[in-house]
């Protein structure tokens, strides 16, 4: 071997050791650390071994029932949510039914109007003082104000918002499936539901498995909507832990339940794992045939269906435009139930816009989510090349770690973090994060780490090794074939990417309500505080065009990642 | 011009190339031939750079490049999957190599003229993203881009397997052009034995990451010096015992060792009408069972006892009966005899 290499393998091997120190540290100190951390303030009192909290939890009725309650609607969530998502996919692409485009629009809105918008948008068209519930006390003055709250409407809510994963990954499935196939099984003498049963659902078996781990993921660790819409007699774990977290007397209790909720996670996680192995089903077509819609012929069904369709597509649809009528409303008609045109006013936009305190959380917002989003596609860009580059036990090892935040409720993130640097400590280089400005920002990059990873390692999966090997033949340099060859390639998934986590991150309370600084409160936790008994019409007029900002923010996001994705398509059927 | 010294290359436990030797000659245009798995692309790679064998030596030109950075080679690579970049267009692609080489903007407009002209590429093409031009363009792209930087060398790794029969056959004859035209020293890879037969001054047929037999088409077709080259190179019959024996019993000058490995080719089993000196050969009696059209020529299958023979023949005039008995003859000489060790 020459000088030549040596002096290569020998810049390359430093390269990687100061590469592999530096994320050594921050794995260790950012995702394994704090659940350490919260494992010893769990078991450990002033030094010693100590199962005290642990059995005072187990022995709490109103911790029992909460986890009861958590599990239950996990599993409720998991089957409403594939139940609805399911016929929302099989209504946009497999059978013909009328309406196609609106209905398209009206089941993308769980992208647009997720999360702690949602739950203020229900709160305030159904809640106790919601603008609905005002209008049938007027026919029925009996009936009872918070008629929308409890366990119900908790899955209600969380069913409408989380179709999510099924419009944007099982659908991918479904029009990717081989038509062909549905013709051999035609020729076959097979007909309608059984095409449907045998050969249709059992290719959207693997995606259908990931959306249901991934909902009864978002059950389990429910926060905003059971602690906005639950009420006192349907209360999960999450809300609990927050409100434990809340005094030192009690934190060792929050550390308590999140870590068993984290347990509960894991050991689902690992139980679907082991039946997803069971049964896999990958494509072998050679040359796939686009998906035709079905008509659905009994002219009944067809009518049912429809309707069905289209009540759904209301349904998703209506807060969103409540949210924005209410943007234009007075606190007074709002609470009144009275929707006076007349009346209509920009005053809750002039107080956001024409005040630095009321542009203050929009700014706090974006400034986390872009630079937590920034920060995770640059990161991400050099982890995922690694570990698509070289594939050996150690890069293995990195991403198995990188993906610790998938398993864990975010609850246990934020309190694993809060918990763990509420001092000076050497893995931090002596600082304190806790209460500073830098904590959520360090939450906001955690919880979407193993999303992004997985989406950029997917978007290097794709790229053929040989235009690599042709950058390099053609006398390019590693960097100058990354930047001129692999980066423009990649760049528009790493745009998507970048622009998802940006808008998901806009309203995010779970962890912001945990991390934020008093000084720059977030949206998310604007918009839950608009929602408590203790808020001011102000502030919850001024929640509506919060709500406003970030569904429109939303929407030009998801129309530019969608519409490029749309548009690549069309041209790859072109060529 | 380019020499492999002991060449091993081991992936893991595994060995892809075993002691392999081997010489090319400058403006030679030289295939890799032999199956799937054989490391006929190995062998190629390992010359431009992307493996790294572990023993032996790589020589170009009397420098040793084994260890020498793939950029640094200038050694042209066409790839199987053409590797055009999708964002850049055929322009682009092709001056992307002289534009890393630091040429100035006068040089790289004549080289694109120059290239663009030896493969047929429009203005208009050039102009157009790569995405948007058919397979036989962006081949022809390919190409391209691998002589615009007027490397000595240009390896081939399978570049015609994506087309059709037709373009790949027109463009079989357009590279051979450029070679002669532009005097580069070609290795081409293919498992495709028309391919390597019709475009090559010599051809090292790969087996089980070795070499079995180097030589000129003709020498390799008409004589093999291994069983795997005769089976691989042409449509061979390998005789059973009970041929061989048949045959020595119809001819008693025929002193065939069963024992041994024979093959003949099928282009050499002739039927009456089709020689002109009955006595030079030898005859076998055989039942006409299938015919396979092929437009020009026509191949049929004879059973005799419970072993088959297949014929290959110019003329198809005689439409023959399932089961009709007829003569078959062989010319003694186009027995290919492998000793039984």
């Amino acid at each position: 071997m020459n000088s030549l290499s040596k002096n290569y393998k020998l810049r390359r091997n430093i390269g990687f050791v100061f590469i592999a120190l530096i994320l050594g540290w921050a794995i260790f100190t950012f995702l394994i650390y704090p659940n350490l951390s919260l494992l010893r303030i769990t078991l450990f009192s002033d030094g010693k071994f100590d199962v005290t909290p642990v059995i005072k939890i187990l022995s709490s009725d109103r911790v029992i029932t909460a986890l009861k309650n958590s599990f239950m609607l996990a599993v409720c969530l998991t089957i409403t949510v594939n139940v609805l998502g399911i016929f929302q996919i099989f209504v946009l692409d497999y059978y013909e039914i009328k309406g196609h485009k609106w209905l398209n629009i009206a089941y993308h809105a769980p992208l647009i109007c997720n999360g702690m918008v949602l739950v203020t948008a229900y709160n305030f068209i159904f809640g106790s003082q919601g603008f609905i519930t005002a209008n049938l006390m007027d026919i029925f003055p009996n009936i009872d104000p918070y008629w929308f709250r409890g366990f119900g409407a908790v899955l209600i809510e969380m069913t409408f918002a989380g179709t999510a994963n099924h419009i944007m990954f099982v659908r991918d499935s479904l029009k990717n499936i081989d038509y062909q196939t549905i013709e051999a099984a035609e020729n076959m003498g097979i007909k309608g539901r059984r095409i449907l049963t045998k050969v249709v659902l059992p290719v959207l078996k693997p995606s259908i498995f990931a959306a249901s781990i991934l909902t009864f993921i978002v059950g389990i660790s429910a926060f905003a909507t059971p602690q906005v819409l639950g009420g006192e007699e349907f209360e999960t774990i999450n809300p609990l832990v927050m409100s434990f977290s809340r005094t030192l007397t009690t934190r060792n209790y929050a550390a308590v339940l999140a870590l068993f909720l984290g347990l509960i996670t894991i050991f689902v996680l690992i139980v679907t794992n082991h039946i997803e192995k069971k049964g896999n089903y990958i494509s072998i077509s050679k040359v796939k045939t686009p998906l035709k819609k079905q008509k659905i012929q009994n002219p009944i069904l067809n009518c049912i269906i429809t309707v069905v369709a289209h009540i759904v597509a209301l349904i998703q649809t209506v807060p969103l435009l409540f949210i924005f009528i209410f943007s234009f409303m007075t606190a007074s008609d709002l609470y009144a139930g009275e929707m006076n045109i007349s009346n209509f006013t920009f005053n809750n936009y002039l107080s956001v816009f024409n005040s630095t305190t009321g542009l203050k959380p929009v700014f706090t917002s974006i400034v986390y989510s872009g630079l937590s989003a920034i920060f995770l596609v640059g990161l991400m860009l050099i982890i995922a090349r690694i570990i698509t580059k070289y594939n050996n036990k150690y890069t293995s090892a990195l991403e198995m770690f990188l993906q610790i935040p998938w398993f864990l409720p975010v609850t246990l993130i934020a309190l694993g973090l809060i918990m763990s640097f509420d001092r000076p400590n050497f893995l931090t280089f002596g600082f304190t994060l806790t209460g500073t400005v830098y904590i959520m920002l360090i939450g906001y990059i955690i919880i979407k780490l193993p999303y992004t990873l997985r989406m950029i390692k997917a978007a290097y999966a794709g790229i053929d090794n040989s235009l690599e090997e042709a950058a390099k033949n053609l006398g390019a340099s590693t960097i100058k074939t990354y930047v001129k060859v692999i980066f423009p390639i990649i760049w528009p998934e790493v745009l998507s990417v970048f622009l998802l986590n940006f808008i998901q991150q806009l309203s995010e309370y779970n962890v912001s309500v945990f991390l934020f600084h008093p000084m720059f409160q977030p949206l998310g936790v604007m918009l839950n505080a608009a929602t408590g008994a203790d808020s001011t019409p102000e502030s919850q007029m001024i929640s509506f065009v919060y709500s406003v900002i970030i569904m429109l923010v939303s929407i030009v996001i998801i129309s530019i990642v969608y519409g490029r994705k749309n548009a690549t398509l069309k041209k790859r059927q072109q060529i | 011009m380019i020499k492999f010294n002991n060449i091993e290359i081991k992936f893991g436990d595994f060995v892809a190339i075993k002691d392999l030797s081997l010489e090319v000659k400058e403006g030679e245009f030289f295939t890799f031939l032999g199956p799937s798995g054989c490391g006929k692309t190995t062998t190629l790679r390992a010359l431009a750079g992307f493996v790294k064998p572990t023993k032996g030596s790589i020589e170009v030109a009397g420098e040793d490049i084994t260890y020498k950075p793939i950029e640094k080679r200038g050694i042209g690579m066409v790839f199987q999957s053409y590797a055009l970049f999708p964002t850049m267009t055929v322009e682009e692609n092709i001056t992307f190599g002289l534009k890393e080489n630091k040429w100035d903007k006068a040089a790289i407009a004549a080289q694109l003229k120059r290239v663009a002209e030896m493969v047929n590429l429009t203005d208009e093409q050039l102009k157009k993203n790569v995405s948007a031009l058919s397979g036989g363009q962006q081949q022809r792209v390919a190409i391209a881009r691998a002589l615009a930087l007027n490397p000595k060398i240009i390896v081939l790794d399978e570049p015609l397997s994506n087309l059709d029969a037709k373009l790949r056959k027109s463009l079989r004859l357009e590279l051979k052009k450029i070679q002669k035209s532009s005097g580069t020293t070609m290795i081409y890879v293919t498992h495709d034995q028309e391919e390597a037969l019709t475009l090559s001054d010599r051809i090292a047929v790969f087996n089980n990451g070795c070499i079995e037999q180097i030589g000129t088409p003709r020498e390799i077709y008409y004589s093999p010096r291994s069983e795997f080259v005769t089976n691989f190179i042409g449509d061979t019959n390998q005789l059973s015992n009970e041929v061989v024996e048949k045959i020595n019993k119809y001819n008693s000058e025929a002193k065939l060792n069963p024992q041994d490995h024979i093959y003949v080719r099928v282009e050499n089993v002739k039927e009456e009408g089709q020689i002109s000196e009955k006595e030079k050969y030898f005859v076998l009696p055989a039942y006409f069972q299938t015919e396979e059209f092929y437009g020009i020529t026509t191949r049929k299958t004879f059973n005799i006892g419970n072993s088959e023979i297949k014929s290959m023949s110019l003329k198809n005039d005689k439409k023959l009966e399932v089961g009709a008995k007829m003569d078959l003859f062989i010319n003694p000489s186009d027995f290919i005899v492998f000793k039984e060790l």
